[in-house]
């Protein structure tokens, strides 16, 4: 009976530790905010939204877009953070982003999308599961001037992603960044 | 051994013997019992066997079980949690399919009219909302701004290595033609008016 105890608490033991490694790899989820690239102070973007809100901002959109409220209401948080790095130097920056896509890429995330400019680099990395996207993870280097990590953790419909890319110009970012900073 | 026809034939009477020993029949059992034993010798017999050893028995002495011997015994012998549960519902005559329904009757009957808060979707401003549409759409905008940057940097590689090159290439074979053509035309020692560097 102690022999059987021992082997059950054994295996509860190692499966819970397989599931707490690959947590982030399962779920999309990656901690950003872990990179350490930012100082105090130096995010002019801090966005975390998740849940509930995300459901609401989804039921919002939908007058607007019908193809933005599809996606949005399947996410289940979404993180990003932009700002310009004054703690760390621009070859820190790179090589904490190299570290991060080594642990994503070991993670079973796949690039699908890379700029590799002197000047700036981009990522754009996804998970997979069951035909789906789960998470997406962007990363935009542009030195010290400007650095953005973007998480969204959910079930992502790679058709809705698509045509939504393919309509960016209702996206006008700089447009919507002076909407958010008002 | 007899066979009976007023109370029980022998079988049964002899499963009965320790019973009636220990005093554990009910008063017409007991007599029933007790009369076929009258009638029959074998029985009778049987039963004076049966005081002899029950006698033997309780004359021996006690003597101390370890411990440890009689927690085996415990749990070899103790009632499963189900055989409780039968245990508790024979006890009150209950049977579980209607307990079991009445129980889930009772439990929807109390969530619905019971005052308790339930868990809700929560409550948010117009401000809040409209912030979480703006930083949802800035969000996707930085995931659209690097696929359009992916495709423009697609575009331009296109262009400079694939179209822009070749044309390149064409015009500098085309002049490198004319030049030699111009050259084999004119004096031959005179040094060509266009020069194509590289191929």
């Amino acid at each position: 009976m102690r022999k059987i105890s021992v082997l059950i608490g054994v295996i509860l033991a190692v499966f819970a530790g397989f599931g707490g490694a690959q947590a982030f790899a399962q779920s999309g989820y990656y901690p950003i905010e872990e990179m350490g690239i930012f100082s105090e102070g130096d995010l002019e973007v801090d966005i975390d939204l998740s849940g509930a809100m995300l459901r609401v901002a989804a039921g919002a959109m939908e007058d607007r877009d019908e193809n933005i409220a599809e996606l949005v209401a399947n996410l289940e948080r979404v993180r990003v953070q932009v700002g310009a790095p004054s703690g760390v130097d621009a070859a820190t920056v790179a090589q904490k982003m190299a570290d991060a896509q080594a642990t994503l890429g070991s993670a079973g995330w796949q690039k699908i999308l890379s700029v590799e400019e002197s000047d700036e680099q981009v990522y754009l990395y996804a998970l997979e599961s069951a035909g789906n996207i789960v998470g997406l993870t962007v990363f935009v280097n542009e030195g010290r001037e400007e650095v953005v990590v973007v998480n969204i953790v959910g079930d992502i419909n790679p058709e809705t992603l698509g045509r939504l890319l393919a309509n960016m110009r209702d996206f006008d970012l700089d447009e919507i960044m002076e909407g958010f900073e008002q | 051994m007899s066979q009976c026809a007023d109370f029980k034939c022998c079988t049964d009477v002899l499963e009965r013997l320790e019973a009636l020993l220990d005093g554990d029949l009910d008063g017409d059992e007991a007599a029933a019992v007790t009369v076929h034993i009258d009638h029959c010798k074998s029985c009778r017999t049987e039963l004076k066997l049966a005081e002899v050893v029950v006698a033997e028995l309780r004359s021996m002495p006690d003597f101390d079980v370890p411990e440890r011997v009689m927690q085996r015994v415990r749990f070899k012998t103790r009632p499963t949690l189900l055989e409780r549960f039968r245990v508790f519902l024979e006890n009150f005559r209950i049977r579980p399919v209607p307990a079991f329904a009445a129980f889930a009757a009772v439990a929807l009957m109390i969530f619905v009219v019971s005052p308790w808060p339930r868990p809700t979707e929560p409550q948010y401003s117009d401000q809040e909302v409209a912030r979480a549409v703006a930083e949802t759409r800035l969000a996707l905008a930085y995931v659209g701004r690097v696929a359009q940057r992916a495709e423009l940097r697609v575009k331009q590689r296109v262009l400079d290595e694939g179209v822009a090159a070749q044309t390149v290439r064409g015009v500098r074979h085309s002049l490198q033609v004319i030049g030699e053509a111009g050259a084999a035309n004119a004096d031959p020692e005179a040094t060509p008016r266009t020069q194509v560097k590289g191929s």
